[in-house]
């Protein structure tokens, strides 16, 4: 395990500081779940400073303003699995939380820590993309809002500053009516790391036809984001399991557009059906 | 890198420790309070050999820094029971040969509390889901949630 200096703040404010004084040097610490491994495997991650999040409660919450859900960056992977205002408001979130690793890791596990580490597997993104999610990044003095895409910009990079903290994630929820799916695959069931994954967000008129779609892939492109081939195919149309099939193709389609790698020929017939697979979960609900 | 002063109530017991900035829960427990009960396996949060109960959630003492357990209450496999008098669930454990080379049963024993604690009348689903994140090399997974069946029984 490589040494450092280990500061433990009480407040936001106390962190901000600590984060603007070390700038560069420092790292947070929150539920240690990517830190701790990269901390001993990583013998090139020299780090001096490490900021431990986890005396600030002030960041764990789950809360509903109006149509707005929020929710602290410290909050857990079982809390947001197991959290009833989540499971009806954004239940694509509650099952890509309950899908994470195992009890001790969703235990430990937190929400914030997920999306800052930035890794292309990480199992909330997807869905927070769907949700069309926004990150409060703080920095003393000053605050800027983000969308996902924006804050993620390539595998475990992000836009965030020296001094910067990720101190809220927000999202409208879903209409009342809207349906979702969430597919991952992974080469066991317990405690493997998703090689691909999808969530889906689907509204439809009392006719039947879809007024809304967004379908945003996870592990295929470099950033997080939509799929908008994908969803003009189902947009305005009473969806079939042929429209279904063409949607979920377009994805198949982005993967290979990405750029080709070893695992392509594997990578994209998968996404393509697991695509399917959340369309058809998402369509599951009645719409009427 | 610095040392910093925590409490810790480990097993009802309470501590004044002084722990350096890198040392995880699993190090002191193991170096500082000589509880060897709880395993180091993997080190990297995969194996739940060093699971442990901190703050009434089950979590990986390897992944956690003990700074980070200030004041926190931990239970490890030394709180269950004694030599005289067995915890139900190291009982049913013995009674149902769930215990083979034994190194994951420190880590299974404590999944299982934190399970039964949660959810005492649980499912074979909720079991295996529950044990999901302890590794049995030995691969005797069947006489172990066999034991946790059981012992659930036992505490209706």
């Amino acid at each position: 395990m490589q040494e450092f200096d280990l500061h433990r703040p009480k407040t936001v404010a106390e962190a901000l500081d600590l984060l603007a004084e070390f700038g560069a040097e420092a790292r947070v610490l929150a539920g240690g779940t990517d830190l701790m491994l990269a901390l001993r495997a990583r013998p090139g991650l020299k780090l001096k400073t490490i900021v431990d999040l986890s005396g600030l409660v002030e960041l764990s919450f789950i809360r509903e303003e109006g149509d707005l859900v929020k929710l602290g960056p410290l909050t857990t992977m079982a809390r947001v699995a197991q959290s009833p205002l989540i499971a009806s408001r954004a239940g694509l979130l509650a099952a890509a939380a309950a899908a994470v690793g195992s009890p001790q890791i969703r235990n430990r596990g937190t929400i914030g820590g997920n999306v800052a580490n930035a890794a292309v597997c990480a199992d909330t993104v997807p869905p927070l993309v769907a949700l069309e999610a926004q990150v409060k990044l703080e920095r003393r003095g000053g605050e800027r809002w983000l969308s996902l895409p924006d804050f993620i910009t390539g595998p475990n990079r992000t836009v965030l500053e020296p001094g910067e903290l990720l101190t809220e994630i927000a999202f409208t929820r879903l209409p009342a009516k809207a349906g979702w799916g969430f597919m991952r695959l992974a080469r066991r069931q317990a405690m493997a790391i998703a090689r691909l994954n999808v969530a889906v967000v689907l509204d439809r008129d009392g006719e039947g036809v879809v007024t809304a779609a967004r379908i945003s892939p996870g592990a295929v492109l470099a950033r997080p984001g939509r799929i908008a081939a994908a969803e003009e195919v189902l947009l305005g149309r009473r969806p079939d399991p042929a429209l279904i099939s063409r949607a979920a193709a377009q994805v198949g389609d982005a993967l290979a557009a990405a750029g080709r790698r070893w695992s392509t020929p594997y990578k994209e017939p998968a996404i393509t059906a697991l695509t399917e697979r959340a369309i058809k979960q998402a369509l599951e609900v009645d719409w009427r | 890198m610095n040392k910093l002063p925590i409490t810790l109530t480990v097993n009802g017991r309470d501590y004044r420790l002084e722990v350096e900035a890198n040392e995880r829960l699993l190090d002191t427990l193991r170096q500082q309070l000589r509880l060897t009960g709880t395993k180091e396996g993997c080190s990297v949060g995969e194996c739940g050999a060093c699971s442990v109960i901190l703050n009434g959630d089950l979590v990986n003492s390897c992944m956690v820094l003990s700074a980070q357990c200030d004041g926190a209450q931990v239970e490890t496999v030394e709180g269950l029971g004694t030599a005289d008098k067995l915890h139900p669930l190291q009982q049913a454990f013995i009674e149902h040969n769930a215990v083979q080379c034994g190194f994951c049963t420190p880590g299974m024993l404590m999944a299982a509390k934190a399970l039964l604690a949660k959810n005492p009348d649980p499912s074979e689903e909720d079991i295996r889901q529950g044990l999901s994140g302890v590794l049995c090399r030995c691969t005797g997974y069947q006489q172990i949630v066999d034991a946790v069946k059981a012992a659930a029984k036992e505490g209706k």
